[in-house]
């Protein structure tokens, strides 16, 4: 059995006399330690899938399975420590708390989790050592999002869920973060899921996902991911 | 067509913010509910007043005579030019025990139908139909003594009440309010202890007073004027003016009257008196010659009686002497008499002597007789016997048969000699030989005897005639010598006769002597007891005469007496008279109706202070709140712009938005507050002046004022805050406003405080100093809400505690035992021993108390009506008056140099230790007194001093008014205090419970005031916080759902914000605490009455409950924010960036 597995999940919402069905019979697996990429057009469902994945969101059909565990079969509270323990989140905006700094914005999440690895530690190793006292403002936007990085690993999480992480970032920064997370789901045999609308990075993932009207269209392994230094877009 | 479609978008605006809107509407509400509401409290009482006054016809004037009015002082009274409605009534102070058995001082009323002015305002049953009817007036407290169908007995003070009032006996058939008597007391008294405990109406026709006592007048110049206006107090002030002038001279009219009446009365009550001496001068010598003729009368009487007796005396005497001589008479003759009779009986003994002699003579003759046969018979036989003897000497015969006749005869008569000789005989006459001489020898031997004895007889017998003669001579002698007794016997009986003849005749004398005595005496006697019965009636008369003089005499001396005496009293009287006096008393000296408007105007500074806080958070509510939401719409801004709206039109929306709640909270706010204010305050004041209801009217003036007030500050704030972004070009206004960068805080420097600090105070802390004006405006609201409440708690225990302080701390003792009118010092001082004897009692301390004026030295000249205590051992005050300095509960003791004062009293007199000031009394007479000290006292004023002071200022003794007591532990006060009653000399008897308890009805009409300031309290600092979170919450809702996705449970998530609120709101409490002591000192001051000094100071509890309930609300609304938080969306949070 795979570490990761939906199966059929269905995700409609309603707004007002109109239903929006968001996933519409997604099936998909990820092994552990994979490097997972969910690629679509924007409205795809891709998010929705993401957020289902994440506990963020709850889907009305369907099994999701993660390590074994059904996160659709959650109670809010369940699905609260699901994210709290077992969930890194990597957003397009990085939504660090503006007032807090790199160290502590890390320790937002540290606090919480037992077990975690130690705010500046991890901070080191997004290679943001010598910024732990800096506030998000005056930090770059890649070393914000290094610091969200950061945030997510901390927590040492079975999954570590990434949307758009680079959206909001130069060419160069967004390979460097990419290169982080890839460098990371290599190092800590952590299993990333990155949802990007970005096709040219898909051979950088161990699996490609490929999401269109709500559905997966295609769902591909590359035997040989390429390192991100190597590819260009 | 325009404004159309942002008209509607502001509606919807409206709606899809309901809370925001909601807020603004609230906060608005509530400042302008709170200020109409107070600020028309004290034009409403003042209205509800007016309106009660007009109603029923309250006097303008009210004058009081010490004399009374008679009908000169009336119609010159009623001549005024501004007299409008003149009505002369009478009143009478008088005791009556209530129904609870308890001595009261009451003001009787006289009640007419007809009269106009001060009309009763019926509670329960009906006025007053027929003379044994009342009604029962009420104060403000409530406190009525009786109940409907009660019976109430009056009773003067020490005087007869028949002389001002035929009936006595009331059934008390209503209970009403006056007008005249509005507030919670009924004015002092002159009679018993001098203050009123209630008042009372009945018939006027009960009244038998000469004059009437009091007047009530209303004024032509005052109709239509407001009672509380200065054009009134003109008014009233200008016809005062002219009737002062009016009293002097009448008053001097009726005393120069008065004093000729009573010295015409004098001399003709001397001319009475000199009358009536004479009268009894002539009676008395009337007497003396009545006197005088019966004693000579009475000396004839006994100088008669004494002759008269001697004079029986002596015949007596006489009388006496022939009894006794009658006596010695019977005497003598009675001896003679007996020896008489025993000469009878010595002659009747010798007559049977000698008939015993004669018959013994006659025996002895016939004896001798006798013997001379036997003697010749004897002498024969013997013979026989001889001749036998010899006979037969030699011869025998063999047979006696056949011996002769003679033989055998003599044989057989042998016998009576010898009765052996018949055997003998014829043994010898038959025998022979031997036998006939043994025969022989016998015979002759018997014959011998036989001889022998012959010849004895013989001589007896001559013997016996010799006797026999004898004794014949002796019996002729006897009847000789009986014959001459016999003889002599005759002749003394003779004599005996003669001599009981004479004896009897002196007898007869001698019983007529006594006889006539006796007529002669019982002939005098009777005289003499016709005499002496004349004298006694004489006397008799004499005496009923003199009864009559001496009871006439005594009655008119006594007579004589009291005229002297009234003479003497009216003398004095008139030396002392005093003037008559009039009082024209005004509003002011109405209880209750001069007051209301100064209270009512505290009610106003009071209402200065709160709602202008509560406009203060208001407009900083709105202005937070529109500041947020300008921010929110900047992008539609910006677009609206870009698209070429007018400035106007774009802020349209806001101003219209701002100005809606501002109009909508401030009616509906004003509608409640004026409604709902009025009527708790003037509730809290019923237990000082009698409302009988409360005019609320809707007073437009306010709502509008308060409406164009909030929409112009809301509208001013909302132009303010679209200011900057008006003046901003849509192109940036569309792009998102970058969220305030995080810094670093000064406290972080503190490096050992913030390495302590947790991870999430950290946070908190670093957020708190990143919304700072967030956090002032919290702090502001509740800092205003703990103020608001410890100003609630602290007035509830300013006025709630003064009843425990002053009656269980300062006035220590248990209950003040006030003593009967014109009693001596040795009464006095009996009853204190007695009632110092009395179970349960522990202590006695005797006191006198006095009421009387203190006028302050200083040129305001502050007059203050004070009771003066004196106690008759100042050493001994300290177990039952504390006399204590308040600040530094040192105590005082008395001194001859001064007196100790109350502190409130020493506030209005602006003294201090050392200073002096005047003590005036009723007739105006000052005196200055120096204060030695100033202590602590909460209700009235009180100078105490000791008897040695009292008396250098006074020149008299105090007398004690009253005992001041208190009860052993565990004495059982009931019946403790009823035996007290039962002593005489006691007037009444209150408890210090009464006093306590007349202060709960005013503190439970606090607790309402509290309730309101905690209500308002409450609304405040729950509308601030939640708006202020809500604002909060807004702005951050990303940062709040990415910790939501970061796994935050619902509780930290809330925590997160509502930690900050809650430091704030704690730091807000502190600022209130603090802030509250001042603004709670402000409200205390402010509502503090002359009479009341409040407890200043706020006792731990008022802030314990302050804090906690701030506590309370912050709680309150963190749960508030808690569900609303769980609400929020993540995935719709973090979806775009604006």
């Amino acid at each position: 059995m795979s570490y990761v597995e939906l199966k059929d999940v269905y995700k409609r919402y309603r707004m007002g006399e109109v239903t929006i069905t968001a996933s519409n019979g997604v099936n998909f697996s990820i092994e552990k330690g994979e490097f997972a990429v969910i690629v679509g057009e924007s409205g795809a469902g891709k998010t929705t899938i993401l957020n289902i994945l994440g506990g963020m969101d709850s889907c009305d059909e369907g099994q999701v399975l993660v390590d074994g565990k059904d996160v659709a079969k959650l109670t809010p509270r369940q699905l609260i420590e699901y994210r709290r323990l077992d969930i890194g989140f990597v957003f397009q905006f990085y939504n660090l708390v503006p007032n807090l700094t790199a160290k502590e914005n890390v320790e937002l999440a540290t606090q919480i989790c037992p077990g975690a690895m130690d705010a500046a530690e991890v901070l080191g190793l997004v290679g943001l050592g010598d910024r732990l006292d800096n506030f998000p403002a005056q930090l770059s936007g890649g070393e914000q999002q290094r610091v969200s990085i950061a945030r997510a690993l901390a927590k040492r999480p079975k999954l570590l869920l990434c949307d758009e992480p680079t959206g909001a970032l130069d060419y160069n920064t967004g390979k460097n973060i990419l290169k982080l997370l890839q460098d990371t789901c290599r190092a800590q045999q952590m299993t990333v899921v990155l949802i990007t609308h970005n096709q040219a990075i898909t051979p950088m993932a161990d699996r490609v996902i490929r999401i269109k009207n709500s559905k997966v269209e295609k769902i591909r392994t590359n035997a040989h991911p390429i390192p991100v230094e190597e590819i260009e877009w | 067509m325009k404004k159309n479609v942002l008209f509607r978008e502001a509606l919807r605006e409206i709606r899809h913010s309901k809370n925001r809107f909601f807020s603004i509407l609230a906060i608005v509400a509530i400042g302008s509910g709170f200020f109409s509401g107070v600020k028309a409290a004290c034009p409403d009482m003042k209205l509800t007043a007016e309106q009660y006054f007009t109603e029923s016809s309250l006097a303008d004037l009210h004058l009081v005579s010490t004399w009374g009015f008679d009908e000169d002082d009336l119609a010159q009274i009623g001549s005024d030019q501004d007299i409008r409605v003149m009505e002369p009534c009478y009143t009478y102070d008088v005791l009556a025990e209530s129904a609870d058995g308890d001595q009261l001082v009451i003001k009787t009323i006289g009640y007419s139908e007809d009269a106009q002015l001060n009309r009763p305002r019926l509670h329960e049953g009906r006025l007053p139909e027929s003379k044994d009817e009342c009604v029962i007036g009420t104060s403000s407290l409530g406190e009525t003594h009786w109940k409907l169908g009660d019976v109430v007995t009056l009773t003067g003070d020490g005087e007869d009440l028949s002389e001002s009032m035929d009936t006595t006996e009331f059934t008390v058939v209503g209970i009403a309010q006056l007008p005249q008597y509005f507030g919670y007391n009924y004015g002092t008294t002159t009679i018993s202890d001098g203050v009123l405990d209630g008042i009372m109406l009945v018939p006027e026709e009960v009244y038998t007073l000469d004059v009437h006592t009091d007047v009530y007048l209303t004024l032509k110049s005052t109709e239509g004027l407001s009672v509380f206006s200065d054009e009134y107090e003109d008014a009233v002030e200008q016809t005062t003016d002219r009737l002062e002038d009016l009293a002097d001279i009448r008053t001097e009219t009726r005393y120069d009257d008065t004093i000729d009446e009573a010295n015409k009365e004098i001399a003709d009550a001397e001319a009475e008196i000199a009358d009536g001496e004479k009268q009894l001068a002539d009676g008395e010598a009337e007497l003396a010659d009545a006197r005088a003729e019966l004693d000579d009368g009475w000396q004839e009487y006994y100088d008669g009686k004494a002759e008269a007796e001697k004079e029986f005396a002596d015949a007596e005497a006489e009388l006496a002497d022939g009894e006794k001589q009658l006596a010695d008479g019977e005497t003598t003759w009675q001896e003679n008499y007996d020896s008489y009779q025993e000469g009878i009986t010595q002659l009747e003994d010798s007559r049977k002597q000698l008939d015993d002699y004669i018959a013994q003579a006659d025996q002895l003759e016939s004896q001798l007789n006798e013997s001379a046969v036997a003697l010749e018979q004897g002498n024969q036989l013997l013979a026989g016997l001889q001749g036998i003897y010899s006979g037969f000497a030699e011869q025998s015969v063999p047979d006696i048969s056949m011996l002769d006749e003679n033989t055998s005869a003599v044989i057989t008569a042998s016998a009576a000699l010898d009765s052996a000789l018949p055997e003998l005989l014829t043994g010898y006459i038959t025998s022979d030989g031997a036998a006939k001489e043994q025969y022989a020898a016998g015979l002759e031997q018997t014959i011998s005897a036989a001889e022998t004895t012959m010849a004895e007889n013989q001589v007896l017998y001559d013997q016996g005639q010799d006797a026999l003669a004898q004794l014949r001579q002796g019996i002729t002698d006897g009847e000789a010598e009986y014959a001459a007794g016999k003889q002599k016997l005759d002749d003394a009986k003779v004599q005996l006769d003669d001599g009981r003849r004479e004896l009897d005749n002196s007898r007869a004398e001698l019983e007529q002597g006594r006889r006539d005595l006796e007529t002669a005496r019982a002939d005098t006697e009777s005289e003499l007891s016709d005499a002496k019965a004349e004298l006694e009636d004489g006397e008799k008369e004499y005496e009923d005469g003199l009864a009559e003089y001496e009871s006439e005499r005594k009655d008119a001396e006594a007579e004589i007496a009291d005229a002297r005496a009234e003479i003497a009293d009216a003398q004095e009287e008139l030396a002392d008279l005093e003037k008559p006096k009039w009082y024209l008393l005004d509003h002011a000296s109405f209880p209750g109706v001069g007051t209301i408007a100064d209270d009512a105007e505290k009610v106003d500074a009071i209402a200065a202070v709160f709602p202008v806080f509560f406009v203060l958070v208001a407009a900083l509510v709105c202005l937070t709140t529109m500041t947020r939401m300008v921010e929110e719409e900047r992008t539609q801004i910006g677009t609206l712009k870009a698209l070429g709206f007018s400035r106007g039109a774009v802020m349209f929306k806001f101003i219209l938005y701002a100005v809606l709640a501002s109009v909508i909270g401030s009616i509906a706010g004003c509608l409640l507050g004026l409604k709902l204010l009025p009527y708790v305050i003037t509730s809290c004041y019923k237990a000082m002046y009698q409302v009988p209801y409360t005019l609320m009217p809707i007073r437009w003036g306010y709502l509008v004022g308060c409406m164009v007030v909030s929409v112009f500050c809301t509208s001013l704030v909302t132009v303010i805050t679209c200011y900057e972004v008006m003046n901003t070009v849509p192109a940036q206004l569309m792009r998102p406003k970058s969220p305030k960068n995080g810094k670093r805080i000064l406290l972080e420097r503190v490096g050992f405080f913030w390495k302590r600090l947790s991870f999430s105070g950290k946070v908190t802390c670093r957020n708190l100093f990143r919304y700072k004006s967030r956090v002032l405006m919290t702090v502001i609201g509740v800092a205003g809400c703990t103020a608001l409440m410890l100003t609630g708690f602290g007035l509830r225990y300013a006025i709630g505690s003064i009843s425990e302080r002053q009656y269980g701390e300062i006035f220590t003792y248990d209950s003040t035992l006030s003593l009967s009118d014109n009693q001596s010092a040795e009464q006095i001082g009996t009853l204190t021993d007695t009632v110092t004897g009395t179970d349960g009692i522990s202590g006695v301390l005797p006191l006198t108390s006095k009421q009387t004026d203190a006028v302050s030295l200083d040129g305001k000249n502050t007059v203050v009506s004070i009771t003066m205590y004196i106690p008759a051992q100042p050493e001994q005050l300290d177990g039952f008056i504390t006399l204590r300095e308040r600040e530094t509960g040192e105590p005082l003791s008395l001194t001859d140099e001064g007196c100790v004062i109350t502190e409130k009293l020493s506030r209005l007199l602006s003294v201090e230790v050392g200073d002096s000031f005047y003590l005036r009394d009723s007739n105006g007479e000052r005196q200055e007194v120096k204060v030695t000290g100033i202590t602590e006292t909460y209700v009235s004023h009180y100078i105490y001093m000791t008897p040695t002071l009292y008396e250098s200022l006074y020149r008299e003794q105090p007398l004690p008014t009253a005992l001041l007591l208190t009860l052993a532990d565990g004495a059982d006060e009931d019946s403790t205090f009823a035996s007290l009653l039962k002593l005489d000399g006691v007037q009444g008897l209150i408890g210090m419970s009464y006093y306590a308890d007349a202060f709960s009805d005013l503190v439970a009409s606090l607790n309402m005031i509290v309730w309101v300031l905690i209500g308002a309290a409450a609304a405040l600092a729950v509308i601030v916080m939640y708006n202020l979170i809500n604002i909060n919450v807004s702005e951050r809702v990303r940062e709040l759902a990415t910790i939501k996705v970061l796994g935050f449970y619902d509780r930290e998530v809330s925590d997160y914000i509502c930690r900050e609120n809650t430091a704030a709101a704690l730091l807000g409490m502190l600022v209130g605490l603090f802030g509250g002591i001042a603004l709670e000192e402000f409200v205390v001051n402010t509502a503090e009455v002359d009479v009341v000094l409040f407890v200043h100071g706020l006792p731990v509890s008022a802030y314990l409950l302050s804090a906690g309930l701030t506590i309370v609300f912050i709680l309150l609304v963190n749960q508030i924010v808690h569900f609303s938080l769980k609400k929020i969306d993540m995935v719709e949070s973090l979806k775009s960036v604006e």
